[in-house]
């Protein structure tokens, strides 16, 4: 599919993406049973309406799959892309109906926020929105943490071709079983075991902290899914800081670091190999960059007097610096704490926590730690060849879940991600200063944005430039599928003014 | 196990206390971060609380 596209490429486009439009119609049972049981039948009308909608347009969409079907690497990145891009708009429809945002780009800045775990909200008046609407912002945060197309190949497209193509797109490329869908209701498995622990652990300590037992049991799950997704919603305006309580917040770090490990780790943990946390790359980087980000936020705040003593620097400098390192976003201070009371050194290395990012193929955004591994171990074996005699050999390996090449093309690959990621929080800064804000604020929220974070100095806010609504948006979606996805749509549409095919 | 037959596949008791080890091993992860983290601010605050001595 280099020329011009054929109907048949359209048409295997948008029925993969009819068929997440589907899964996604699917998930919108649970709010709507929350709806029902709470007898909030405002909020279920909205969330039919959307349900209506991900039902009719994916049934509509999903037959016009070509007969031979012959889906290839393009079609798979090109419906993922656009998979998010309608998960997106669906998703948005009860957020506008609610009367909680002021318009649809609100609505799908939230929706899209949702998807991608960044957790940056638009939503107005949080403390009173129907438990309904909370459940539903929490699931789309939940559903995207593991993937739209994860949720799609698990249920729908089966053992159907295409499936690698897709899953690849969005920016997973570990296979755990042979074949996808086996992977991907493997990932779904050990999201489920973490459910049910999670949501028991936090429903414990809003108990423990004088919850009613039914809210404690709303919150614990709403918390959980945002947590495991290394979102960064939450149900109230405050974010964590709403619980007061360090026992929930040390739950939530459990559960967000969980969250932003490789699935491929975790099933491998859980199937008995516990020796592989300790020999995994991807594990070794994140706490090398996490110890050495801390220790310089630490000092920093330290330094500043910022917080007057340990527990509170802890409290405060650990839980955000571990925070923006998983991209989880949670906040127990006010956004603008971080401008007035953070030294511009602690927000530097809150900055690099934030591209750095959690694993790859697990529900972090961010640069990866396998990136971070691949290049450091490459610039490694530069400097020793260098030094080491011409005839002299040395392993070129990385080990992550299995030994793993470390030749040219995989090395290339890590940097070209990383730089793509750099160059994009940098456009990302730039638009925020040209919006108004100080170079500072803006770099603080372009890294939170590209690499899905969710911890916010006070930009991301309803009265933003629509512009800035916009640039973050795109950016969102982009640094989640971590850019190929989108370059590959963005190939497809120009190939689409190209020359005709012969 | 004979030399070269396959590991027979765990029963649900098995299963079970293979995903609960897993977990277990995660937490135990995330106790240790918190323990650097807790150092880190000790000595951290010492430092600080020592250079901001008159």
């Amino acid at each position: 599919m280099t020329a011009r596209p054929r109907l048949d490429d359209y048409r295997i486009i948008l029925a993969y993406s009819g068929r997440v439009a589907i899964g996604l119609g699917a998930v919108y049972a649970v709010p709507l049973a929350v709806a029902a049981l709470e007898g909030e039948w405002a909020a279920f009308v909205d969330l039919s309406i959307g349900c209506s909608a991900s039902l009719a347009l994916g049934a509509a969409l999903a037959s016009l799959m070509p007969r031979e079907a012959r889906p290839g690497w393009l079609h798979g990145m090109v419906a993922t892309a656009v998979s998010w891009l309608l998960a997106m708009f669906l998703a948005a429809i009860p957020y506008r109906l609610s009367g909680h945002y002021a318009s649809w780009l609100d609505s799908l800045f939230d929706a899209m926020s949702g998807f991608t775990t960044t957790g940056l909200t638009l939503v107005q008046d949080l403390d009173h929105l129907s438990r309904a609407l909370n459940t539903w912002r929490h699931v789309v945060t939940f559903v995207g943490g593991q993937g739209v197309v994860v949720l799609a190949l698990s249920f729908l497209v089966g053992g159907s071709r295409g499936g690698y193509e897709l899953y690849v797109g969005e920016a997973k490329d570990e296979r755990l079983f042979p074949r996808v869908a086996h992977t991907a209701k493997a990932i779904w498995k050990i999201s489920a075991v973490y459910l049910a622990v999670g949501v028991g652990a936090l429903w414990v300590a809003g108990l423990s902290i004088g919850l009613p037992a039914k809210e404690a049991f709303y919150h614990g799950a709403w918390v959980y899914m945002a947590a495991w997704s290394t979102g960064g919603f939450a149900p109230m305006s405050q974010n964590v800081g709403y619980y007061h309580s360090a026992v929930y917040e040390l739950v939530c770090v459990a559960f967000f670091l969980a969250g932003s490990l490789n699935f491929a780790l975790h099933h491998a943990l859980m199937t008995g190999n516990r020796r592989e946390l300790a020999r995994n790359a991807e594990v070794i980087s994140f706490t090398v960059t996490f110890a050495g980000l801390f220790t310089l936020a630490a000092w920093a705040l330290a330094g500043s007097g910022t917080y007057g003593g340990i527990a509170t620097l802890l409290r405060k400098g650990f839980y955000h610096v571990i925070s923006a390192h998983t991209t989880t976003g949670f906040m127990t201070v006010a956004a603008r704490q971080f401008a007035r009371e953070w030294t511009p050194l602690a927000l530097c290395a809150m900055i690099l926590a934030m591209m750095a990012g959690g694993s790859a193929c697990s529900t972090a955004g961010g640069v990866k730690g396998m990136r971070v591994a691949m290049l450091w171990l490459a610039i490694r074996n530069e400097v020793r060849a260098l030094l080491l005699p011409s005839h002299a050999s040395f392993r070129r390996r990385i080990h992550a879940s299995g030994d793993r090449d470390l030749g040219d093309g995989v090395v290339k690959g890590a940097a070209l991600v990383a730089l793509l990621y750099v160059a994009t929080w940098v456009l990302t800064t730039m638009a925020g200063v040209a919006a108004g804000y100080s170079p500072m604020d803006a770099a603080f929220e372009g890294a939170s944005v590209t690499g899905n974070v969710g911890l916010s100095i006070g930009v991301t806010a309803p009265g933003m430039p629509a512009a800035l609504k916009v640039v973050y948006l795109l950016v969102m979606w982009v640094g989640r599928l971590e850019f190929m996805a989108v370059l590959a749509l963005g190939r497809f549409v120009l190939s689409a003014f190209g020359r005709r095919r012969p | 196990m004979k030399s070269g037959s396959a590991r027979a596949a765990p029963g649900p008791g098995g299963r079970l206390r293979q995903a609960s080890s897993g977990i277990a091993t995660v937490l135990a992860y995330a106790a240790a971060l918190m323990a650097y983290g807790f150092a880190a601010c000790f000595l951290a605050g010492m430092a600080g609380w020592a250079g901001r001595l008159p």
